[in-house]
Order: C-alpha cells, then sequence, then structure tokens
C-alpha cells in the first residue's frame, strides 16, 4: 500500500490512507454541481467524518430505504435519476424532485411526499426520511458506487429491488453494504497506526504520571519529552518523527481524553446505568463527538470554500500561520508552547529533512550536519510578534467586512462593531426602542426593521462625531481602504456574492480571533514567568540534540 | 472496592475518539495536498450527466477522458449498457459486403453518403415507435478492441443525424457486421 510520509514536512502528515479511498472520496468531494460543487461544506464533511469514524451503519439503513422509494419514483431511469438527475445536490432539489415524481398518476401508495420528508410505508414500521438528510445519503451512494464500483453496486442494488421491502429486507441491505464498506476501508483506511500511536502516547503519559491517563496530564512539557524520548531510542523512525504531528497528536489525544471524560461524568449522573457499560464504542456517537470538535477545525478550509472565499480574508501564509491553533481548539490555551515550538521547530525540522532527501540523491552530508547544528530562522519572539500581527490583521479585515454589511443595509455589520467596540453597544442602548429585558451590557437586539432599519441608515449618513454607529462605518471604510486584497474593492462592495461572502466570512474570522487570543494571551502568561529568549534559548538545546540523534545517525 | 473508572488507556471511546479524530485530519490533508493529481476518478454524478447530454461541458469532458482512459470508456460503457434505450446486436453480413443500414423494434440507424460535400457520409438515427426518449450517445462496440462513442444531437422530432468523415472508425464499425451498438 502507497504510504505518504511527510513526517517532517509543514503539514505533518504520514498516514497510510490509500490514493483509491483518497481519490474516490477526491471524485465525490469534487463533483460539480449548479454553478459550484454538487455537495455544499456540511454535506462533504460530514462525509469525510462518517467514513473516518466508520459510523455508516444507520446512514445505510436510511440509505436502504430512500434508495427503494427513489426507484419507485423515478420511472425509467430508477434510483439513479432520483439521486443524481439533481446537479446540486440540495435538500429543495431532492424535495422538488420527490414532489414532482410523487405527484404522478403513476406515483407508488407506499410512499408519500411530506412538506419536509419522504414519507416511506413498506411493510412494518414507517419510515421517514427528511428532505435535508438526502444530500448526505446521495453523497454516502456517490462514495460506495465510486469506491466499490458502479457495476458491483448495481447488481447488488438491482437484486435488492426486485426483492421484498419489509424491515427486514432493508437491514439486511444495509448490513450487506455495510460489510462491504468496512472490508474496503480495512485495506485503505487501516486504524492499526493510529491506535498504535494512542497506545504509545497513554502509555508515555502513564509512566510518567504513575497515575491513569486524563487529558490534565498532558502539557507542554509531556509532549516535548515524549517526542525527545522517541528521538533518542529512534522509535520515532516509525510514527513519531516530526515535533509538528507529535504535537498535532497529543492535541487529538487530549481532545479525546477529555470528550471521554465529559461522557463519563454525563454517564455518572445519570440516574440510571448506562449500556456503554458494556465496552462497545457507537460509531454513531463517535462521528456526533467528532462533529462538535470538527467545527472549529473546519474553519480555515470553510473560509476556502464558496462563497467566503469570494473574499481573501485570510491569505495563504496566514491560513498556514493560524493552522495549528485552530486545530488546537481550546487546547492552544493549554498547550501554547507546544504550538509555538511545532512553529518554529516544526519548519526547522522540515529544512532538515528536506536536506536529508537532497543528500540522500546527490548533496555531500555537510548540508545536513550544518542545519542541525543551526538555531531555527523563527525564534519565539518573533513568531509571537507575527500572531500578534495576525490578530490585528483579522481585526482590520473584519472591520472591512462590518464595512461590506453596512454598505448593504446588513444588521450584522453590528455585530462586528459591537464585538469589535463594545462602549459603543452600550452607547446605544438607549436609542433603541426596544424591551430592556433583551439587553446584555454590549448586546443590542438586531432586529430587522424598526430601530435597526434607522440605525444603518445613521451609521451610513449620520455624523460620526454625534452618532456612535456613523463612528462605526467611519471606522470600517477607513479599515476597508488600507484592505488590498481580491473582493475588497469600493465597486464590487453591493455584489450580492460579496455581501453573502462578507457574512459567511465573519463568523469565521470571529472565531480565528477568539482562538488567536486566547493562545497569545496563555504564551503572555508563560512569557512573564520565564522570558521568550531563555525558553527559546533551553529549546534550541535540546531539539539540537533530539534532532542530532535523529539525522545524524544517518549522515 | 473497585477503582471509580476514569478515561485513559483502557477506555475505548477516547482511542475510538483518537481514531476517528486523526483519519479525519489525515483525509482532509491528503485530499488538500492530492488535489492536483491527474487521472483521479471521474465523479459518478459526471458519468450521469454525460449520458443526459454528451454536448454539455461535463459530457465533452468525460467523452473525451473516455478516449485516453480505459477506466472512464469501461464505466461509461457500464453506464450506458444500463440505461441503453437500444442494443443492436452483431448482424449477418451484407451482400455487398458493407452493412449500410440496422434496427431494433424502436430505432433505425442508417448510412447515406453525403453528395454535397465529398469524403463525408450521414450517420441518422430514427425513431420507429411512439416512445418519448430520443438517445444522445451512440456507442460501436467491435468484435475485438475499443469501442467507439459518437454524442447525438438534442432531437424533437424522432430523428438526428451526425455528418462523419468517411473514414471516421465509428463507420468503419458501423460496416463490421460483428460489431454491435448501443444507444442510450
Amino acid at each position: 500500500m502507497p504510504i505518504l510520509d511527510f513526517g517532517g514536512s509543514a503539514s505533518g502528515l504520514r498516514t497510510e490512507i490509500s490514493n483509491e479511498l483518497a481519490s474516490a472520496l477526491s471524485a465525490v468531494l469534487d463533483a460539480s454541481g449548479d454553478d459550484g460543487g454538487r455537495y455544499d461544506t456540511r454535506t462533504r464533511r460530514s462525509l469525510v467524518q462518517t467514513i473516518a469514524a466508520r459510523a455508516y451503519g444507520k446512514p445505510l439503513l436510511e440509505l436502504a430505504y430512500l434508495i427503494a422509494a427513489a426507484d419507485q419514483l423515478s420511472g425509467r431511469h430508477g434510483y439513479v435519476g432520483f439521486f443524481w438527475g439533481v446537479r446540486a445536490a440540495t435538500s429543495g432539489a431532492y424535495r422538488a424532485a420527490a414532489f414532482a415524481a410523487a405527484g404522478r398518476s403513476a406515483a407508488p401508495r407506499e410512499i408519500e411526499a411530506g412538506a419536509d420528508e419522504l414519507i416511506i410505508s413498506y411493510p412494518g414500521p414507517v419510515f421517514r426520511v427528511s428532505y435535508g438528510r438526502m444530500p448526505f445519503l446521495a453523497a454516502l451512494l456517490d462514495f460506495c458506487v465510486t469506491a466499490l464500483g458502479f457495476s458491483e453496486m448495481d447488481d447488488e442494488i438491482s437484486a435488492f429491488l426486485s426483492g421484498p421491502k419489509d424491515r427486514e429486507d432493508m437491514q439486511s441491505f444495509a448490513n450487506g453494504l455495510s460489510r462491504r464498506l468496512y472490508d474496503f476501508l480495512k485495506d485503505h483506511l487501516p486504524s492499526q497506526q493510529y491506535e498504535r500511536k494512542f497506545n504509545a502516547m497513554c502509555s508515555f503519559i502513564a509512566d510518567r504520571t504513575d497515575r491513569r491517563v486524563s487529558a490534565d496530564a498532558i502539557d507542554d512539557r509531556t509532549v516535548l519529552a515524549f517526542w525527545e524520548e522517541c528521538c533518542s531510542d529512534r522509535r520515532a523512525g516509525s510514527d513519531f518523527k516530526g515535533f509538528r504531528t507529535v504535537a498535532i497528536n497529543f492535541l487529538h489525544l487530549r481532545l479525546a481524553l477529555k470528550t471521554a471524560a465529559d461522557r463519563l461524568a454525563i454517564d455518572a449522573a445519570a440516574p440510571i446505568g448506562s449500556s456503554r457499560d458494556a465496552g462497545e464504542v457507537d460509531p454513531e456517537e463517535i462521528c456526533g463527538a467528532l462533529e462538535v470538535v470538527e467545527g472549529r477545525r473546519s474553519v480555515l478550509a470553510e473560509l476556502a470554500l464558496p462563497p467566503a472565499d469570494r473574499l481573501k480574508a485570510i491569505n495563504k501564509r496566514e491560513s498556514a500561520r493560524l493552522e495549528l491553533v485552530m486545530e488546537a481548539g481550546d487546547a492552544a490555551a493549554v498547550l501554547p508552547l507546544t504550538i509555538l515550538r511545532a512553529e518554529c521547530f516544526g519548519a526547522h525540522q522540515a529544512r532538515i529533512v528536506q536536506a536529508v532527501r537532497k543528500r540522500k540523491a546527490t548533496e555531500p552530508h555537510g548540508a545536513v550536519e550544518a542545519l542541525i547544528d543551526q538555531k531555527p530562522v523563527e525564534d519565539y519572539g518573533a513568531a509571537t510578534d507575527d500572531f500578534q500581527e495576525l490578530t490585528v490583521q483579522i481585526r482590520k479585515v473584519r472591520l472591512a467586512l462590518m464595512f461590506i454589511l453596512f454598505r448593504n443595509a446588513r444588521p450584522e455589520a453590528f455585530e462586528i462593531g459591537f464585538d469589535l467596540f463594545p462602549e459603543v453597544a452600550r452607547a446605544l442602548r438607549n436609542r433603541i426602542n426596544e424591551p430592556e429585558i433583551d439587553f446584555a451590557d454590549n448586546v443590542v437586539p438586531l432586529r430587522p426593521g424598526g430601530a435597526i432599519g434607522r440605525l444603518l441608515q445613521g451609521a451610513v449618513e449620520g455624523d460620526s462625531e454625534t452618532m456612535p454607529e456613523a463612528g462605526l462605518f467611519k471606522a470600517s471604510r477607513l479599515a476597508f481602504a488600507k484592505v488590498n486584497r481580491r473582493g475588497f474593492e469600493e465597486e464590487r462592495v453591493c455584489e450580492l456574492e460579496i455581501m453573502e461572502a462578507a457574512t459567511a466570512c465573519e463568523p469565521l474570522l470571529r472565531v480565528c480571533g477568539e482562538e488567536l487570543r486566547a493562545f497569545l494571551a496563555a504564551l503572555e502568561r508563560h512569557f512573564n514567568l520565564i522570558p521568550a529568549e531563555q525558553v527559546f534559548e533551553e529549546d534550541c538545546r535540546r531539539f539540537h540534540t533530539a534532532l542530532a540523534a535523529l539525522y545524524r545517525e544517518t549522515a | 472496592m473497585t477503582e471509580p473508572k476514569l478515561p485513559g488507556d483502557d477506555d475505548g471511546f477516547a482511542k475510538a475518539l483518537f481514531v476517528a479524530s486523526s483519519a479525519d485530519r489525515d483525509i482532509r490533508l491528503w485530499l488538500s495536498e492530492a488535489a492536483a493529481v491527474e487521472d483521479k476518478p471521474v465523479p459518478f454524478a459526471a458519468f450521469v450527466q454525460c449520458l443526459a447530454d454528451p454536448e454539455s461541458a461535463t459530457g465533452r469532458r468525460v467523452m473525451e477522458m473516455a478516449v485516453r482512459r480505459p477506466d472512464v470508456r469501461a464505466a461509461l460503457m457500464t453506464l450506458a449498457s444500463r440505461f441503453a434505450l437500444g442494443h443492436l446486436p452483431a448482424v449477418a453480413a451484407a451482400s455487398d459486403g458493407a452493412l449500410a443500414v440496422r434496427e431494433t423494434d424502436a430505432f433505425r440507424m442508417r448510412l447515406e453518403a453525403a453528395y454535397d460535400a465529398g469524403g463525408l457520409a450521414y450517420f441518422i438515427v430514427e425513431r420507429l415507435d411512439d416512445g418519448s426518449d430520443m438517445p444522445r450517445l451512440a456507442i460501436g462496440i467491435p468484435e475485438a478492441g475499443e469501442p467507439v462513442m459518437r454524442a447525438l444531437p438534442e432531437s424533437v422530432d424522432g430523428g438526428v443525424q451526425l455528418m462523419l468523415p468517411s473514414d471516421d472508425p465509428f463507420l468503419h464499425l458501423f460496416r463490421d457486421p460483428d460489431s454491435r451498438f448501443l444507444l442510450a
């Protein structure tokens, strides 16, 4: 099986995901629809999470019902016509297709197109599939067809469709498909490597702390000590070579342990014992937990996808800088040094890895030796300054987004304004004739029309010296003029797609700013105790020893 | 007294979440790094689009890929067979050695020389029954070798015609009684 080895690369990716799996997923996710992708961001993310968590059991049962119903609804082209007859797989498109088919005189009696769902009355309990669920089920079927082959899948589906359709038949078909997917993923997405990593990290922590492993036991010292030990006994040759990879693994481990602890706490509080004690882990539950943690991790990806990508709110360099902070989520404030180390020494290690590769080809080994003896190009002071500048930049871009939203008379403009200038929210409270009960210190209810309409008008047309809302607008206009990036052009401000992009970008950028501020505050607390230069010098010594053990041996 | 259960290396949930979370990240990274890889599988939706309208941008792209990529050709053939409007099997050799007409209950395909343009021939498909669907793709399948596909224009009156160079491989196949045809 081909292995991608990016042990010391910027991405820190070393995985045994097969080309075949990645290609199949890529084909499904890249499929085009009407003026964009066939599947929206949420559907794409759900599909990847479902595959990663192997949580396809229940969805396949839903799919079985939907395939059977779709085949009856769609006439000559059968289920293929229903699922792929729509260009963009949206709930609206499937709702329209279901209504059109169910309205025909020859429509089957067992299937009813409800307002929000397809109601399927085969023998056994009535089964309902909502239109909102259909894009995901379509993507799952798309993946099955692409990964397992249309011909084989179609034969299996045809046999299923020609038989009886009670609950057991549906379950039996779903189970068969589930087994086929399991067999495929066993070969193409092996989990042993991840399990091995989990065990190695937990063993290390248990040995080090002499107690059961918990999220709290993972700190910056533990991560560095683990990596150093891996480097010194060359265990790193297998799974833990790159510091950045190790950092990411510990971020994931910490989150997994924390989520598991929260879950146990909920169980303990429950009045009746849980069935979870049996030791079985429900993949659906894993997928649900993954969805929660992925919400923040996917922010950068969403900024790079429509509709947000019509504005270049974050450039490539900024995105790379933010990647680890966003991957860490709330752990960024717990493991700030680990993130900083991964940024500075991770990049340094990547250069050494590059030199090692070149040396293998042609160059003398002196280049590797020299690099190992050097310090990273960027020290902690410089990296921290860069992160600080990034917070300033994000604030500036959010102000520019506020300008776009003001110009389009969107109330969301005030959400940015009140977040960046809380004092304005307080000043405006008295100007709005709304029930006081809804008001917090820095919150103004943004209901359309009425007061908010007057505020929006006042912002654009009013005197910035006397009207706080006009002051907000003035600040946004000044910031907008300084953002020289794609989409931030005066003549395009009122285009629909720019307004949609600004609306989509704002909550994502807000999250980036929050994560970054929490991370920087944690770093500041750390460096108030021990100066950044001192930490950096000590780390240079430790990384030099570890990197020499890793790469000098092969020089 | 048993020790209270704490999350850790014996906790299946934490391990499963770590595995899923790591796999999820690796897949996302793989997808972003492999974005430029050539010869990725063609989305199934593109095949369906190609069959529905081979002259659309997606349809043309799939048809072009089918010429150079055996996997795309095979997949398109499979789907076309599944939804074929007409299967025209191999036939007995014509008395003059070259076939000019093939037909089923529903369709007739024939060749006619183009009188006003030297070296060209018309490939004509006519609907014989009162069905409403007209094919958008004609596929010639030789006894041995690779199939040859031609997109058909949209028809409103139950007939379509293509003008092809007389040395077009599709015409060679048509005249070969051992070859068979699909209309999809």
